[in-house]
């Protein structure tokens, strides 16, 4: 995955060696060992209790794995300091405080603590096109409380970028998104990693994993056990496929090993009719089911 | 509209208290089309219905027919 011809000589925005963590007899991460470079987008899969939360708050510094090593932006994240904090954003599963602040006001409140931290990277992120970039332009001046789940959601994400945070951490930051706005937010995952901005994120919706990640980690019962690209992924596992389509009268499906061959066959009738000929293959969704059910 | 071609999937997979997805994974096709092929949207190849009968243990006429299929107990 880690190619030194893309990622050069950059050191990886997070390095883990060994990582391991128990809660009491509990073992919940079973010696993780990962690398990811600088403007990969990171989806880290699992089911419940998996680990992943447990990884994602050692990596944010909230947590002290039991053993093993660690290293985020070129730092260990339990002792970093505040210069540290300040170039990473985390965009926890929801809170729900401030219901009477405007959207403005919190954003410029917690803008404020970043002000210190503005060099190279101008901090914080303005408000008016942060607000634009998450889609939030016209509730600058509505009050939190008002806001719908959707948009108390993108206010989150917009409290974890105002840094303009070089790594950022997203807890299933789509969560009630309707299809519009998780299709914007898609669009403001990709501008940020134009910018090279690092992003690890959890989520349960596979199609938005196929959809946004470069990488996808798979983690079951603490261990990684799938590390690959979506397609990688998806091609360790490709299944039978299923050929459908209409041949004027009905519409059909046939399953098959070899859809080549069983192409082969049906094309080469130059009286069928065939329309809507279609291939269908596992999705990223069936190879998760199948590896977490093993 | 396509002509129709009727078919018990339904009620022989509930008789034999067979999930979606068993269905499915043991006739290699994803759980949706067994969805599909219930309510008639898609046919399945004859090489498919052959293997459905074959799951069931009967012959495909048990399965599939050109005439909708009496009520039970009518």
């Amino acid at each position: 995955m880690i190619d030194s011809t893309t990622t050069g000589n950059a050191p990886p925005a997070i390095r883990t060696r060994g990582l391991q963590m128990s809660y009491g007899t509990n073992r919940v991460l079973r010696g993780i060992d990962l690398e990811i470079a600088r403007g990969e987008v990171v989806v880290l899969l699992g089911p419940n209790g998996a680990g992943k939360t447990t990884t994602v708050e050692i990596l944010e510094g909230f947590r002290h794995p039991s053993a093993g090593s660690v290293e985020v932006l070129g730092a260990d994240p339990a002792d970093a300091g505040h210069a540290w904090r300040a170039r990473v954003g985390i965009v926890l599963q929801s809170w729900r405080d401030h219901a009477k602040w405007r959207v403005r006001e919190l954003l410029e409140y917690l803008g404020g603590f970043y002000v210190p931290y503005s060099g190279a990277v101008a901090r914080p992120w303005p408000i008016d096109e942060l607000l634009a970039a998450v889609g939030l332009a016209d509730d600058a001046d509505t009050p939190i409380g008002k806001l719908s789940g959707g948009r108390r959601r993108r206010l989150d994400v917009a409290s974890g970028l105002i840094g303009r945070p070089e790594l950022l951490f997203l807890d299933e930051p789509t969560a009630g998104f309707d299809p519009q706005a998780r299709r914007d937010f898609h669009d403001l995952l990709a501008s940020l990693s134009d910018l090279e901005t690092t992003i690890l994120m959890t989520t349960h919706d596979l199609d938005e994993a196929e959809k946004v990640a470069s990488r996808i980690l798979l983690l079951v019962d603490g261990g990684i056990i799938a590390d690959g690209s979506p397609d990688t992924l998806r091609r360790q596992d490709f299944g039978k496929a299923e050929v459908r389509w209409f041949d004027g009268e009905q519409h059909l499906v046939h399953p098959t090993d070899d859809p080549v061959a069983f192409l082969r066959g049906l094309l080469t009738d130059p009286e069928a009719t065939i329309e809507e000929l279609e291939v269908r293959r596992n999705s990223l969704e069936d190879v998760y089911l199948k590896a977490v059910e093993r | 509209m396509t002509e129709n071609v009727h078919n018990r999937i339904a009620m022989l997979r509930a008789e034999r208290g067979i999930s979606r997805r068993q269905l499915a994974e043991a006739l290699g096709v994803h759980y949706q089309t067994i969805g599909y092929l219930e309510r008639g949207e898609y046919s399945p190849s004859l090489q498919l219905a052959l293997q459905l009968a074959d799951y069931f243990g009967v012959g495909v006429e048990v399965i599939f027919s050109l005439r909708p299929f009496p009520r039970l107990g009518s």
